[in-house]
């Protein structure tokens, strides 16, 4: 199957049954490149302003890239997007494993899905015939029960599966898509729209292998680049022996690492749980990729319990284990591998409940609210794997924590307990440790997140180069830049883990060597910041405004008690003027007409 | 009194070595000669490629005196007191 500037879209109306196909116009693929920019593009155009996120005329996009499917070195990805149940803004999801490369396989490039079934269904494509299914006897089901009998009752041995859990049909708020059954399009809940849908899975099986027009000059490229990735120190070896959890004491050791909710950056017990210890104890069984990986950072665990899965990732392990203040690797490992089951994003349901914890230590959430369950006390593992539980099943409690912790602080009237960004729950690095990084958080498309722009590798890991982290001149334009990248790395279909290794002219020839396009470098960072700029835009359409571009007070104005980044906090305005004048917004962050006639995106 | 050395991510895994204390000699240490002789371990042997580099283009190494990185200091010229916590990382990196 050749490659094609015009991206094939697959459109499903959920209410009326009714399946068509089209194809957008070739100036969409060449201005938003695909994946995620083609299918933000597709929600400008799809969504009303003051749309429910969880009402049927919220649109959920599964979008590829151009490389997702290929042969380039970590070419499998997919985005989720849609408007977020959690920030009411732009929710755009990435996964990894094998579902995104199959889907691209079967000849489609974005599943666009509105409207509701009338009962629970699922949607099963193989190549161009494509079928809606009755699902009752899965709802209510895990997402690895999910996947296993939907692949037997198809016969479709090979199929790959994305599907949501028991969270998602509750329409927890931070609901997750499970795909392969470990990989997670995890952030600002997807799933819990998929589940509003009444959309229980999608199964794919695809015969069609994306090629270059010129195969052969492609894989000269491709090749190189994955001599680049298996020679580089973290990419070739690092990852594949530690995995992300490599992370943990470096950031720990930094001072950088949430602990309780944030009131520290030091976890004492970070041995306990860390990378390192995860092979120690010998509950690391090996590593294992996704589509077309040579890094293979995936982490396949068994416990002393007889408990087997993937993960804890750097990120969950996190928040479940030292943001909670919990300090058992067993039951951290077996709360992840609950949260994939039940499909719940681990990062927000992690810190929800340690927003609980300290709510409960300041009496705001009192022990009758706990309706008979276990204390919610900082450390209590306990706690964590009961609360996980009535959090996927909204049960006692749970109903409440299943609204994310901004809408449990504000509900208790002390909203500065909730460790978010526009309504999204922070990961694992205190910003009053990594200044740029707090700027990226601040004004992150998605609210609190890493992967908008990951200010930690020049700032804490001296990647390209190594920074100052309590520097504040200059971060504006490494944030810029590295959002910019981002955004193009995410819309080509590739795994950000790639850039540890790969330079944007890497990516260039990539995307050009595939797709024929004669990108300049500028034109390519213009893609990417034209991309952002239009999930700005979609946002403000929302109803953001430029007050959301900020941090939880704890970081702003509590100095960080103690370690190596002690009296720290993140002096955000002298960050943020400087940001919004490279961006070419407005004082007020609004981005100015010129701005948006350069990118081209001024009429949408 | 000691300078305490803390081993982290691959080198931990190669070398088996946790933490170890080195003697300050006359109360402080240059960074670059704690790691060459801590180069002399097996599986630490990196570490006296590293102190013997030139270190023109920084190095991927992370290295951290009281949680402060050694680029933040002076690199192998870094003076190490007494006392103090070096943290040891080969080139690392996730997210």
């Amino acid at each position: 199957m050749g490659f094609s500037d015009k991206i094939r879209v697959l459109n499903v109306n959920l209410s009326t049954r009714e399946i068509t196909r089209e194809e957008l116009d070739a100036e969409v693929s060449k201005k938003f490149i695909g994946g995620r920019g083609a299918g933000t593009y597709l929600l400008s155009t799809l969504l009303k302003d003051d749309v429910d996120p969880l009402s049927p005329n919220n649109p959920l996009i599964f979008a590829t890239g151009p490389l997702t499917g290929t042969a380039a070195p970590t070419g499998g990805r997919y985005m989720a997007l849609c408007k977020s149940p959690l920030t009411g803004l732009v929710a755009s999801s990435n996964s990894g494993g094998q579902f995104g490369a199959e889907l691209k396989r079967t000849g489609t490039d974005i599943i666009s899905i509105v409207g509701k079934a009338s009962a629970p269904v699922y949607l099963a494509i193989d190549d161009e015939k494509v079928e809606l299914r009755d699902a009752s006897h899965l709802w209510g089901t895990d997402t690895h029960f999910t996947t296993e009998t939907l692949k037997q009752e198809l016969g479709w041995e090979k199929a790959k599966v994305a599907c949501i859990g028991p969270a998602g049909e509750n329409m927890v708020r931070f609901a997750c898509i499970i795909n392969d059954k470990h990989r997670a399009a995890g952030r600002s809940g997807v799933g819990a729209v998929m589940g509003s849908k009444n959309l229980k899975a999608i199964v794919v099986k695809g015969s069609k292998r994306p090629e270059a027009n010129d195969q052969e000059r492609f894989m000269e490229i491709v090749k190189a680049r994955v001599k680049l990735l298996q020679d580089h120190p973290v990419t070739g070896q690092g990852l594949a022996a530690l995995g992300t959890k490599v992370l943990d004491n470096i950031i720990n050791e930094h001072g950088a690492y949430p602990t309780r909710n944030f009131q520290t950056g030091v976890f004492e017990s970070t041995d306990e749980v860390c990378g390192e210890a995860l092979v120690e104890k010998g509950y690391l069984k090996k590593n294992r990729g996704c589509y077309a990986c040579p890094i293979k950072c995936a982490r396949v665990t068994e416990l002393p319990t007889g408990s087997k899965g993937e993960g804890p990732e750097y990120e969950s392990g996190w928040a479940l284990g030292a943001a909670t203040g919990v300090k058992d690797l067993i039951a951290i490992t077996e709360v992840n591998y609950m949260c994939n089951l039940y499909g719940l994003d681990t990062i927000s349901c992690g810190l929800t409940i340690a927003c609980a914890m300290e709510l409960y230590e300041k009496g705001l959430i009192k022990k009758d609210d706990l309706k008979g369950g276990p204390a919610m006390v900082f450390g209590s593992s306990e706690a964590l794997i009961y609360y996980t539980k009535q959090t996927a099943l909204k049960q006692g409690i749970g109903s409440r924590l299943a609204e994310g912790s901004m809408r449990l602080a504000q509900e208790c009237g002390a909203p500065e307990y909730s460790m978010t960004v526009k309504g999204q729950e922070l990961p694992a690095y205190d910003p009053r440790g990594v200044q740029g990084q707090g700027l990226s958080y601040a004004t992150s498309n998605r609210g609190g997140c890493h992967v908008r722009g990951y200010l930690i590798a020049p700032e804490v890991l001296g990647i390209p180069e190594k920074l100052d982290p309590q520097a504040t001149q200059g971060k504006a334009q490494w944030v810029k830049v590295f959002q910019d990248l981002t955004a193009v790395i995410d819309s080509m279909g590739l795994c950000l883990f790639t850039s540890f290794a790969l330079g944007a002219e890497d990516y260039l020839a990539i995307l050009n060597g595939f797709t024929g396009f004669d990108y300049s470098l500028d034109e390519m960072m213009e893609c990417g910041e034209r991309i952002w700029n239009l999930e700005r835009m979609l946002n403000m359409r929302f109803g953001m405004t430029s007050q959301s571009d900020t941090l939880p007070e704890r970081l702003l104005k509590e100095p960080m008690p103690e370690g190596p980044q002690k009296g720290n906090t993140v002096r955000l305005e002298q960050m943020l003027p400087e940001y919004y004048s490279l961006r070419g917004w407005s004082e007020d962050g609004v981005p100015q007409k010129e701005t948006l006639q350069r990118l081209g995106i001024d009429g949408l | 009194m000691a300078i305490k050395i803390k081993i982290f991510g691959l080198l931990r895994l190669n070398s088996g070595l946790k933490e170890l204390e080195l003697e300050a000699g006359k109360g402080t240490r240059r960074l670059g000669d704690i790691l060459y002789e801590l180069g002399s371990y097996k599986g630490l042997e990196p570490l006296k490629e590293l102190a013997s580099s030139n270190m023109k283009n920084g190095s991927p190494f992370i290295i951290m005196v009281d949680g402060t990185n050694w680029m933040q200091l002076k690199g192998l010229d870094s003076v190490v007191k007494d006392g103090q916590v070096v943290s040891i990382f080969p080139p690392s990196a996730g997210g």
